[in-house]
């Protein structure tokens, strides 16, 4: 337990990290470090587009699965690690 | 009269609206509607439906009373023989009711209380049309007029068949008004065939198909927040999950069957449960396995992010500029000084290994990993005046640049390091205190090490200057290459490892004179080098005595190290500040290098290109080109002052060169502006005629 507690202060600090949530499998958010409005859209979003990224993945070879999704976009990074309980998401601004 | 009946069949207007039919048991059978009662009066040329014409005031229906309209009115709704009896009861028996029970005219929207029998029966049958038969006897004057006028008719209704005055036409009666029916269902269920729902249905063997019932069973009766899992209730439980499990195997009909149940809906979330249910989720999902192994993944994904030009150097790929990042002015400059093809050969910092761990501990020792070149191993450990302080082991990935991900203590300062090629996660290490051991880096507990030579019988009581796995041939069957661990230590002895089930034993040869280093090659030649400067050629097959002895160096000798390119070409270092070059069949070194005078504490050769090598001395790095100038190095990186640097190490494959140094810190450099020898001997032409000179 302390070494993920660690390890997730490791990453909340890291260069350019801008937040971190961990949403359960409800899309709701139980854990973050910005502020709610913005947690309850980033979980939203993220939830209803890491299903369809799966669901895609698996129609092409049921046998795969999604792993990680990566969406960069001008401004920022946004990290997703999907599981089947929860949704490990962090936006990073590798440029800062 | 017309007048007032208009006036009562207002009236009943109100009265009906009320109205509730009781049957001689006195059972409610109000008729109820079927459709919400629209008040528009378009409907009005449709034909009138039940609820209209018990509830709508039409002018059609209630005109007027005399006989003809009656006998209109009721040709119109001649279809609905049921509505008939009712209207004509309204019309006759409503009438005398109303007379009893006088109601105030003008009173709107009151229900009346008091409670109306209406009698239905049925009326007397009325004729619409009666054509009865003439009928004449036969003797009457006109009889053959008849039966003239009754063959002709016969004549022409058979002539009428086949006739073409005559055509046969259907007509479509009239059809019957349509029922508009609603349903509600509360249970929302829904699904989505996809290809990999199939699959996951198809593929789950029989057991587990039950463990996901019970689960979700359990799932269901723990969450009901969502609508489809809302029947919480005991008696519709198991229907439920019927139901849920058949959803995915796409049976529909079965969802029907489950609606059937009575069960209760809680579509309310309670505020106090919510709150509580999420602090065991967030518990539970922190410690999963799946979490430790997510959280890995993202930091190296964004320590990738933040180090990604300095990763493209190393690996030797072209740096492109983020198209979106702001450019700040002293990156120009930066650019084009790279512009200039003429540059000096110089080390660029790339970037530093270095925890929090690591801090305070000198670096003795590094080593790639054989099998997976982006693993590095690193030896920490000081032994300030004969004194050693625990050590550790740190395993670095290439991938997360920041964190080391094994790292094992060890109870001594480690002096040297190297993994197997035979089992690539198998690590073996060698101590100041003359312990050997084998750490399995796969595993990241205490359990890592798996042997320890600390209970072994002959094992060494001086440090142990380096461990090697040597791949030797069997004696009996001469085919087979096993690895075996062979450790040079202080007190002279080469031994070799044989690695038991829960510890060592060794096979040692040859006390002599301190030995510092050891190098070994595949054919079973190896070379030592010893305290007092010698160096000498042996053979693993004949451990009693040497086979050659070099030309020797004044002061110990500090690091040995064949060329990968030639098989028979060596370098040495030593402590005078030297490097000598050496043929193997030759006892006098052919070359020879000096720059400082300063201990020499560690020469490598480059794997990538076949005249570069790089020595560390204490205080800076050189990096020699033979192929530029055999006289001076070719690049000279001092170090911080206050700073020794300690350990090198080439990067297979990449232009780059580890320094590790006295502060526990590992700086990767990369060689800019070398030519790239690319490491094959047919550019090499001028390094053998050097060595035959």
């Amino acid at each position: 337990m302390a070494d993920v507690e660690e390890t997730l202060k490791r990453i909340e600090g890291h260069k350019g990290v801008i937040g971190t949530i961990i949403v359960n499998s409800e899309g709701l958010p139980i854990r973050t470090t910005l502020d709610n409005s913005t947690t309850s859209l980033y979980a939203r979003l993220l939830r209803s587009f890491t299903t369809l990224a799966r669901s895609a993945v698996r129609d092409v070879d049921p046998q795969n699965d999604l792993t990680f999704v990566r969406i960069r976009s001008k401004k920022q990074e946004i990290l997703v690690a999907p599981e089947n309980n929860y949704l490990l998401v962090v936006i990073q601004n590798p440029s800062e | 009269c017309s007048k007032t009946q208009l006036h009562i069949y207002k009236c009943v207007w109100l009265v009906v609206l009320s109205l509730q039919v009781f049957d001689s048991q006195g059972r409610d059978v109000t008729p109820l509607p079927l459709v919400a009662v629209a008040d528009d009066q378009e409907s009005k040329h449709e034909k009138p439906s039940l609820e209209e014409v018990l509830f709508k005031t039409g002018s059609l229906v209630f005109k007027s009373s005399t006989p003809s309209d009656m006998v209109s009115s009721r040709y119109q709704t001649a279809t609905f023989k049921h509505i008939s009896r009712i209207r004509v009861v309204f019309l006759e028996i409503i009438v005398p009711l109303l007379s009893e029970f006088p109601l105030k005219p003008g009173r709107s929207g009151e229900p009346v209380a008091q409670a109306f029998d209406i009698i239905l029966s049925e009326t007397d049958t009325f004729s619409l049309l009666d054509l009865s038969p003439i009928l004449i006897s036969e003797d009457a004057e006109d009889a053959d007029a008849v039966n003239q006028r009754n063959r002709v008719y016969a004549e022409f209704c058979s002539g009428k068949m086949g006739s073409d005055n005559y055509l046969e036409r259907s007509s479509q009666a009239l059809v019957g008004e349509s029922k508009c029916k609603y349903t509600q269902t509360k249970k929302n269920s829904s699904t989505i065939a996809t290809i990999w729902d199939i699959y996951d249905s198809f593929s789950m063997p029989n057991g587990y198909r039950e463990i996901r019932e019970t689960e979700q069973v359990d799932y269901l009766m723990s969450t009901r927040k969502e609508q489809d899992s809302s029947e919480g209730s005991m008696s519709g439980h198991s229907v439920a999950c019927f139901c849920h499990v058949y959803e995915n195997d796409f049976f529909f009909f079965l969802c029907v069957i489950s609606t059937g149940s009575d069960v209760s809906s809680e579509t309310e979330l309670d505020a106090d449960l919510f709150v509580v249910k999420t602090e065991p989720d967030l518990e539970k999902i922190l410690l999963s396995e799946a979490f430790m192994n997510s959280t890995l993944v993202m930091e190296r994904v964004i320590v990738l992010n933040i180090f990604q030009p300095q990763l493209a150097a190393f690996r030797g790929l072209p740096v492109l500029k983020d198209p979106d990042s702001e450019v700040r002015p002293g990156f120009e400059e930066h650019i084009t000084e790279k512009k200039d093809k003429y540059l000096t050969p110089t080390l660029e910092p790339l970037w530093t290994f270095v925890s929090p761990l690591t801090r305070g501990h000198s670096i003795t020792s590094m080593a790639w990993n054989k099998k997976n070149p982006d693993i590095l191993a690193v030896g920490y450990g000081s032994w300030s005046s004969g004194n050693p302080q625990p050590g550790l082991i740190c395993c670095w990935s290439l991938k997360n640049l920041m964190w080391s991900e094994r790292v094992f203590p060890c109870h001594n300062s480690v002096t040297c390091l190297e993994f197997s090629s035979s089992n690539p996660s198998h690590l073996a290490v060698g101590m100041y205190d003359g312990s050997v051991a084998i750490y399995n880096v796969q595993v990241g507990d205490h359990t890592a090490c798996i042997a320890d030579s600390r209970d072994c019988a002959k094992r060494h009581m001086q440090p142990v200057w380096q461990v090697t796995w040597t791949k030797q041939q069997l004696q009996l069957s001469g085919e087979e290459r096993e690895e075996v661990l062979v450790s040079v230590t202080g007190d002279g002895r080469i031994t070799k490892w044989l690695i038991l089930h829960n510890g060592f034993n060794c096979v040692g040869n040859k006390p002599h004179t301190h030995y510092r280093f050891n190098t070994t090659r595949d054919t079973g030649i190896y070379v030592i080098g010893t305290w007092d400067g010698g160096l000498h050629k042996c053979s693993l097959s004949n451990s009693d005595h040497f086979l050659d002895t070099y030309c020797k160096h004044p002061s110990p000798v500090t690091h040995i190290e064949w060329s990968p390119l030639y098989s028979d070409v060596f370098l040495s270092s030593s402590s005078d500040g030297t490097i000598q070059l050496w043929k193997l069949d030759t006892l006098n070194p052919k070359m020879s290098f000096t720059s400082v005078q300063s201990i020499v504490d560690s020469v490598k050769w480059s794997p990538n290109s076949c005249t570069v090598f790089a020595a560390i001395y204490r205080q800076h790095v050189e990096v020699w080109d033979l192929s530029r100038s055999i006289m001076l190095p070719t690049v000279v990186h001092h170090a911080e002052p206050g700073l020794t640097l300690s350990s090198l190490l080439f990067a297979k494959g990449s232009d780059s060169v580890l320094v590790g140094d006295s502060r526990g810190e590992v700086t990767v450099y990369k060689l800019k502006n070398f030519r790239v020898g690319k490491g094959k001997k047919v550019k090499y032409f001028s390094f053998p005629n050097i060595l035959f000179v």
